[in-house]
């Protein structure tokens, strides 16, 4: 079964047995594209051991622009250069793995055509984009859960895609959220910071671009294309402002947003 | 532990960027990073796998009017806190 994956432009086709297959295009049904031409072949093998843990656990390795993600069970390449990817899998593997085969995919491909994956909580308010990121434990659920009323993109990835004028946000399928609309211009980038008031501050720009390199999953891994990530977030500081958003577990943050932002 | 005799150098794949006053070091491998002030962005760009860090202590010293003693203690301990994060490596004498 062959099916397309489409997020801001950036696709991929999936190609394997319809029950690896058909999930993706069921639960993803709003990103379904046209054929692309990089193809994502899913292939069962009984030849590989039987899995021992979820390939999330296993962190991709680059070598001159490929990666390979390698774990009992599994046996992935990605080329982008020649527009393919291979997952060989136990038939035993998990949905929720061949995801993180895919995700992994999608990062890499999405960057090759201009774009960032983003590990960042999406919010739409008064019409625009306002993407929350830190590491994990920062708050990015929790935002998502006190903005309460407001369209959420995304509570864990979004696509940044550049348009005419500044960037703008995507929602991904790699997180529960559903939103109406799939894109929203980015209009603020916000560090999360958990605190005893609600309050906006600055984040010194060096902190804000380590920070962002840190948030760009499975790119950030690869030193062939770390000088572009780095060059990539250096072009969206141009347009996008960043600071800091210290909040605690009340909603009360949003108006401390329209406060400084107006 | 490190002495004033070693040598370092950048490791190899660090990248960093000039960002106002300081300086944004990338590590490799895991998106992690670390922010120098002005005087860390100073020893962290000499460390070019050819001055002792003794040499580098000698002319922050003069440059910053501290005492010999005391940029050697700092320069020691800032270096030994870089090999740690993996932003430097130790130069093997006569490598």
């Amino acid at each position: 079964m062959r099916w397309t994956l489409e997020v801001g432009c950036v696709s991929i086709t999936l190609n394997g047995p319809a029950l690896w297959v058909w999930p993706f295009a069921q639960a993803w049904s709003r990103w379904s594209g046209e054929a692309s031409d990089y193809e994502l072949r899913l292939e069962q093998d009984r030849g590989l051991p039987e899995p021992r843990a979820f390939l999330f656990t296993t962190l991709p390795r680059f070598n001159d622009g490929r990666c390979v993600l390698e774990a009992p069970g599994f046996a992935g390449e990605i080329v982008p250069e020649e527009k393919r990817a291979c997952l060989r899998a136990h038939p035993a593997s998990s949905i929720g793995d061949l995801a993180y085969f895919i995700r992994t995919v999608f990062a890499i491909w999405a960057f090759d055509q201009g774009a960032v994956l983003f590990h960042a909580a999406g919010v739409i308010h008064r019409g625009k984009a306002w993407a929350f990121f830190g590491p994990s434990g920062s708050g990015k659920t929790t935002i998502v859960r006190l903005s309460e009323g407001k369209e959420i993109l995304s509570d864990d990835l979004l696509l940044l895609r550049r348009k005419a004028k500044g960037w703008e946000a995507w929602a991904t399928p790699f997180s529960l959220y559903r939103s109406e609309r799939l894109s929203t211009p980015l209009h603020v980038l916000m560090r999360l910071v958990k605190a005893q008031g609600d309050y906006v501050e600055p984040l010194r720009p060096s902190v804000a671009l380590g920070e962002l390199i840190a948030s760009s999953p499975v790119v950030n891994a690869d030193p062939s294309r770390l000088p572009a990530l780095l060059a990539r977030w250096e072009q969206i500081l141009t347009s996008v402002p960043v600071c800091s958003l210290c909040f605690r577990k009340s909603n009360a943050f949003w108006e401390v947003i329209d406060a400084a932002f107006g | 532990m490190l002495h004033l005799d070693d040598v370092l150098r950048i490791a190899p794949g660090v990248l960093f960027r000039q960002s106002e006053d300081e300086l944004v070091v990338v590590l490799p491998g895991e998106g992690r990073f670390i922010v120098l002030n002005r005087t860390g962005a100073v020893v962290f760009q000499e460390l070019n796998g050819k001055r002792t860090l003794d040499e580098i202590a000698t002319a922050l010293s003069e440059s910053y009017s501290v005492s010999l003693e005391r940029a050697q203690q700092d320069v020691l301990a800032f270096a030994n806190k870089l090999l740690e994060r993996g932003a430097a490596v130790k130069v093997e004498k006569g490598g």
